[in-house]
């Protein structure tokens, strides 16, 4: 939310659409909670009603909002959180390993199995657009940003597998 | 029937008293249309298995078939016609220029010289290359480097096109314009097998090879005859 106002400041439906085409299918959140977490963020102060909105045009009778430098630093400090979560993620996987790590046919399923998981999202991978003029649009970049930061992941995680059966003396 | 089939291939090399088995039980299939991925780190046979496909690696075990033929018996006809082969360096030490390069192969077969220029021309222009070909290949940077072996392969107008790491040593830029070039090439009918020597997109399958042994989906989901599958990008005119 904070990020889409940051993007553009606007009213509350039209946010709420753009949430919706950004992260729909991976966040399915109704109209009405993008009001309570309006809400929220101005309690907060970390978005602001632009003045003179609230009932500028017969056609926009509503209030804009934009964020608060506030709003800003929380919305960076935010974002690399997000980008760092690993070894959040790799405390899990060590939790859940442990539960198999008796059982060295377990762990080579479970290796396998991952390995598929790995190569069935690198299948997923689609082509950056190479016309693509980065200087165009800043979303494109972003868009080349995040796939090439998951193609890396990937190739981590592929070379993990590669020594995950060395250790386990299988191939 | 799929365009290639690799059944259980195995090859094993031998240096003084060791041992090394390259390709373990290989077994993959390919259709026209397919763009096919198959990831693995140095000495994981990458090589061995392309040049298997190719039908120019004699097996110890198992079977490679083109078009439903054993390679093994035709392979002189298949290699450099019906496949196309893009090793790992384009090996410009030879003088002249890059069309010259890419026109050798129909030469070799008693093209004549204007139409095998014309075809050559074609070939550099459908991988990209159109620019680099006037140059001598020893001036070319490492993605022009590529797409030149690219269109060498391409002149004979394939029906497989094997590349043995496409992107290695590329930016990563120059890496993903040559990636959508191979997605264009397999959606407008080629069948393409690449090795990889890092997670690549653009790709139907992604297999893994290590130590020789083949991880993955070796088969494609619907194995039938020819099928063409736009799939990112518009077929190339």
């Amino acid at each position: 939310m904070l990020a889409l106002v940051i993007e553009q400041p606007s009213y509350g439906y039209e946010v709420w659409q753009r949430f919706d085409a950004r992260f729909g299918g991976l966040l399915d959140v109704g109209a009405s909670r993008i009001y309570q977490a309006f809400d929220a963020l101005l309690d907060a102060g970390l978005i602001e009603e632009v003045p003179g909105t609230a009932h500028a045009s017969r056609r926009q009778p509503r209030p804009s909002y934009r964020t608060t430098a506030a709003g800003r630093r929380q919305h960076r400090a935010w974002v690399v959180d997000e980008l760092h979560r690993d070894p959040e993620r790799l405390e899990l996987g060590r939790r859940l390993l442990a539960s198999v790590a008796d059982d060295a046919v377990a762990l080579r399923e479970l290796i396998d199995r991952y390995e598929q998981a790995c190569l069935d999202e690198m299948a997923q991978l689609a082509p950056a657009d190479a016309d693509a003029d980065p200087d165009a649009s800043g979303s494109a970049v972003a868009e080349r940003l995040l796939a090439e930061e998951r193609r890396l992941v990937l190739e981590a995680r592929m070379k993990w597998i590669l020594f995950a059966r060395r250790q386990l003396g299988t191939s | 029937m799929s365009l290639l089939v690799l059944e259980h291939a195995t090859k094993r090399f031998k240096s003084g008293q060791r041992e090394t088995v390259a390709l373990d039980d290989a077994s993959l299939e390919l259709d026209a249309g397919d763009c096919v991925a198959v990831y693995g780190l140095r000495r994981s046979g990458r090589t061995t298995l392309l040049r298997a496909a190719a039908g120019i690696l004699p097996l110890d075990e198992g079977t490679v078939r083109f078009g439903g033929r054993d390679l093994s018996g035709r392979s002189a006809h298949a290699l450099g016609v019906e496949i196309g082969y893009c090793s790992a360096s384009f090996d410009p030490a030879h003088g002249g220029t890059v069309t010259d390069h890419v026109a050798v192969a129909l030469l070799a077969r008693g093209v004549g010289r204007t139409r095998a220029r014309d075809r050559a021309e074609e070939a550099l222009e459908r991988a990209g290359a159109s620019a680099s070909a006037h140059l001598d290949p020893r001036e070319l940077h490492a993605d022009e480097l590529v797409r030149a072996g690219i269109a060498r392969a391409l002149v004979t107008r394939p029906r497989l096109l094997l590349l043995d790491e496409p992107t290695n040593g590329v930016d990563l830029l120059e890496r993903d314009a040559i990636l959508a070039l191979l997605r264009e090439l397999a959606d407008t009918g080629t069948a393409v097998l690449m090795t990889v020597g890092e997670p690549v997109a653009g790709a139907d399958r992604v297999l893994a090879l290590d130590r020789g042994r083949l991880r993955g989906d070796a088969v494609p989901e619907q194995a039938s005859v020819l099928p063409l599958r736009p799939r990112h990008a518009e077929p190339v005119a």
